[in-house]
């Protein structure tokens, strides 16, 4: 039983969202491998000597958390967009391709043994980027079916072109040393390394801007629920919409991987989960899967660092491991909600 | 009375498939209910579908209120008119409010959301569906026919001069059916909506149509258009569809029935 | 509309971001006093440290480095793969060394944005080593011992080879894993360590560094000796036996005929380092008994 979302009771549960992460950000923080106190963290600085416990509060663990959170929100609220584009509950972040294109991106700038940097970000971060845009684009094109967009086009370009970049990663794998095994490994598996604070600016600049592009869009987003001349015949420009939308999500998306590799889970998972308890509507679903979606890496990543330290966990092993039994507990509790859905 | 459909000389087939309508002109005036009748793939939908826009004729042009159906922009042709589908099942479970407010798109505000006005709008078609009750379970716990009346009341609160149905009482039982076509002819009068649908029922055409389009049979063949009593008689109906027919006056009235084997046997 | 207003908001938040932040200073190594607080990366750092008489001065390792023995006691920043960054910090080292690859670097690039000094060294041969050697007596300040080192490893090594040099060169079949099988090819290494035991690598050149191979390539190349490697000294005798009866079924190469299969310790052979030398003469007197008085 559930009633019409108000802007009040948007503006209410977006706020006790927030809430909930500035604290967990703040608690995770203080979590880690070495004992840090909050007094040395703001004592004042004596040039010539680093503080330790500054460094590690701030420069590392503070930046990741920043970075999960930029990371989490944006796969989340992108799954979700995918989700209801593609009509698919079934869909994730990677579905078009995304993964497996920036993971070709990535293994090329690891077995070119590239050193420079552009603007300070490695060239990994750069080929993922590039790699993950162009292989949207292209699934894009191939997605074509007599000249129109199509869901079920896309969607078979989308697993073709996952086969053969797959594929493609998968014989750079066997030419290239450990090293670069190990590297692009790692890399395919996510991972939150803190970064600098203008990367983390200008990255949260794109993402929160992207969030707030798609909740523009998610009214239409709920009324292509059906089908797409269902969805014209309310008056929706639809061709107009899913470009946009596409291109949001994908964007995000790119920026993510970039920034930490592939972690999977988050996207297919947490809009799920905020379906179940709050309903389909994409309004709430966008923002608040966004928060969640932070929330939940930053929880995820501080468990992967004091897990098996002082080794780390891969974050997308944790969100996995973490994230199913939840999520089972979520469908179990609210299973008559389902109703006759599939 | 103002034309609401003006279609002249439409020619249209599917690809690699035989003609459906060849150089076919006819109008419809504005605020009539209007039935669409005849035998399985003679061409009803895909004539729904081009008098919504949804498909391109090969020649020809469809007039909606005197401008081409395909030069409007999506929102322009949304205010205009109304349809309604068969309907499959959702992938996610949105209510029967939400579903119907979907309607309501065009009129959403900055934020994107809806007025008072647009939920009254809702609550009103919702009454008029006799669907309130429905109002907060997911549109797929539904029956089909509830769900039918579901998608009449989201055509009804997008609040356009005129409407198409695609079979609207299918899933329907016969206290339903005659409530949706009771509603429809009730819009028609009250409201002065251009009403179109495609049905089955000859009985149900013969009782609330001002005018019957009989399709068939065959395809690209004439298409005869009129008030139902000049349309649909015995004869016709048996031509078109190729079962015999036995039909029953009483006054004013007269019913209509298909005799089937075992019928003619006893 | 809101479309407009929210690529002006971005825009404008792109053009504050810089203004606000300005880049971090990056710290480019390093004194030449002794450092106190040395932390190394790579086990083979460690030893190359510890022979240089710094022993004392490692304050943490990570995890595989095991030789000397004394390194066992030392805490562990992670593993070469993963390292534990705060950790790092938090012993606040003078010195850092890392190795040149990906990984590493990047790590060196972040401690360096922290203010704490890291050495970077590629190691990928022989003379890698020996510069590596030089360079970090140099920034440690134990000039004097690192020159001692390299005479001592130069001189090591030219014992190997002259004890080598007139032998018939041995054809060798180096698997670093067997299921599917895989060997070191020509490209690598352990090719190095080979050619300077007196043996030659049955394998051609191949396009892969560590190529995957098939039955009928072994058959082809008709190796004399076949070596193996473990992880760890204590599971040699254990691999034999596994690879014993593994390789049995090629029974038509020389190797096999006449049960010439080892598995070496892979400290030796496998770490680029100080003891790598001992490695080269270890394969040497596998390669050619005849030539140490040992049975073959």
């Amino acid at each position: 039983m559930r009633s019409l979302l108000t802007p009040a009771r948007l503006t209410r549960i977006l706020l006790a969202g927030l809430a909930v992460l500035l604290v967990t950000m703040l608690g995770c923080c203080l979590i880690g491998t070495e004992a840090v106190s909050l007094k040395a963290v703001f004592a004042p600085q004596i040039p010539g000597h680093s503080n330790p416990d500054y460094e590690i509060f701030v420069r590392i663990r503070l930046a990741r958390v920043i970075l999960a959170v930029i990371v989490g929100s944006a796969l989340a609220c992108s799954g979700a967009v995918f989700q209801g584009l593609l009509r698919n509950p079934l869909a994730d972040p990677y579905i078009l391709g995304i993964s497996s294109g920036a993971g070709l991106g990535a293994m090329i700038a690891v077995m070119l043994g590239i050193q420079w940097t552009l603007w300070g970000r490695s060239p990994i971060a750069v080929f993922a980027f590039v790699g993950a845009i162009g292989t949207v684009a292209l699934v894009w094109s191939i997605g074509r079916v007599a000249g129109k967009y199509h869901v079920t086009g896309l969607l078979l370009a989308g697993v073709v072109v996952n086969a053969f970049f797959s594929a493609l990663i998968m014989f750079l794998t066997s030419l290239a040393n450990s090293s670069q095994i190990q590297t692009t490994l790692f890399w395919l598996m996510g991972n939150l390394t803190e970064e600098t604070w203008d990367v983390l600016w200008f990255s949260s600049g794109l993402v929160w801007a992207g969030v707030v592009g798609l909740f523009f869009l998610a009214p239409k987003l709920n009324a292509i629920c059906l089908s797409d001349s269902d969805a014209r015949s309310l008056g929706i420009n639809v061709m107009a919409m899913r470009v946009c939308a596409f291109g949001i999500a994908a964007m995000i998306t790119a920026v993510a991987v970039s920034l930490s590799g592939l972690i999977g889970f988050v996207g297919l998972i947490i809009p799920h989960a905020i379906r179940l308890i709050w309903g389909p509507d994409h309004r709430l679903l966008i923002p608040l899967s966004a928060i969640t979606g932070g929330t939940f890496l930053v929880l995820a990543d501080t468990v992967s660092r004091v897990l098996v330290a002082p080794a780390q966990l891969p974050v997308g092993v944790v969100t996995a491991l973490v994230g199913g039994p939840i999520f089972m507990g979520l469908l179990i509790r609210y299973n008559s909600r389902l109703g006759g859905k599939g | 009375m103002e034309i609401q459909w003006d279609i002249k000389r439409l020619s249209f087939a599917y690809k690699g498939q035989p003609v459906l309508f060849d150089q076919l002109s006819f109008s419809l005036e504005a605020g009539t209910f209007s039935g669409v009748a005849g035998p399985n793939g003679v061409g009803k939908t895909t004539l729904i579908h081009l008098l919504g826009g949804s498909l391109k004729p090969q020649t020809g042009l469809i007039l909606l209120e005197g401008q081409s159906v395909h030069r409007m922009s999506p929102s322009d042709l949304a205010s205009r008119l109304a349809l309604v589908r068969q309907h499959v099942a959702m992938p996610f479970g949105f209510t029967v409010q939400e579903t119907v407010l979907m309607a309501r798109i065009a009129h959403l505000d900055w934020r994107g959301f809806e007025t008072q006005s647009d939920r009254d709008k809702v609550d009103e078609a919702l009454c008029l569906t006799e669907t309130q009750h429905l109002a907060h379970r997911s549109v797929n716990s539904l029956s089909g026919g509830e769900r039918q009346r579901v998608f009449i009341a989201r055509a009804l609160a997008q609040d356009t001069p005129a409407l198409i149905l695609d079979e609207p009482t299918n899933y329907l039982d016969l206290k339903h059916q005659v409530a949706v076509y009771d509603l429809l002819k009730r819009i028609q009068i009250d409201q002065g909506k251009t009403i179109v649908t495609i049905t089955h029922d000859m009985n149900m055409a013969m009782q609330y149509c001002d005018q019957v389009l009989l399709l068939g049979p065959g395809n690209g063949s004439e298409v005869v258009m009129g008030p139902p009593k000049e349309v649909l008689t015995s004869e016709r109906i048996e031509t078109v569809f190729g079962v015999p027919i036995l039909s029953l006056t009483q006054g004013d009235r007269t019913i209509v029935a298909p005799m089937g084997q075992w019928h003619l046997e006893t | 509309m809101r479309w407009c207003i929210l690529m002006w908001l971005l825009v404008g938040w792109w053009a504050v971001g810089p203004a606000v932040f300005s880049q971090t200073q990056v710290t480019d190594t390093v004194a030449c006093q002794t450092p106190q607080r040395i932390i190394t990366l790579a086990p083979n750092l460690t030893e190359i440290v510890y022979g240089l008489g710094l022993g004392d001065h490692v304050v943490a390792v990570t995890q595989f480095s095991d030789f000397p023995e004394d390194v066992q006691s030392k805490p562990k920043v992670g593993s070469f793969w993963q390292l534990n960054l705060e950790a790092i910090v938090g012993k606040q080292p003078d010195l850092v060394l890392a190795l040149g690859f990906q990984q590493q670097r990047d790590l060196a690039r972040r401690l360096k944005r922290m203010h704490v000094p890291v050495a970077t060294f590629n190691i990928e041969d022989f003379n890698d080593l020996l510069g590596v050697i030089t360079g970090i007596g140099q920034i440690t300040g134990q000039r004097d011992e690192a020159t001692t080192m390299v005479k001592t490893l130069q001189k090591d090594l030219n014992d190997v080879q002259e004890k080598v040099r007139l032998s018939e060169r041995s054809k060798v079949l180096w698997s670093i894993q067997r299921d599917p099988l895989r060997v070191a090819g020509r490209k690598t290494f352990i090719n190095w360590i080979i050619e300077n035991a007196g043996g030659v690598n049955a394998m051609g050149e191949t396009l892969h560094q560590y190529p995957p191979v098939g039955a009928e390539q072994v058959l082809a190349c008709q190796p004399d000796v076949i070596i193996e490697q473990t992880m760890a000294v204590s599971d040699v005798d254990e691999t034999l036996k596994q690879a014993l009866a593994y390789w049995q079924r090629f029974d038509n190469v020389p190797a096999v005929q006449t049960q010439r299969i080892v598995v070496l310790n892979g400290d030796l052979v496998t770490r680029m380092g100080p003891r790598i030398v001992k490695g080269v003469a270890l394969a040497a007197q596998v390669i050619h008994p005849e030539l140490f008085g040992v049975a073959p």
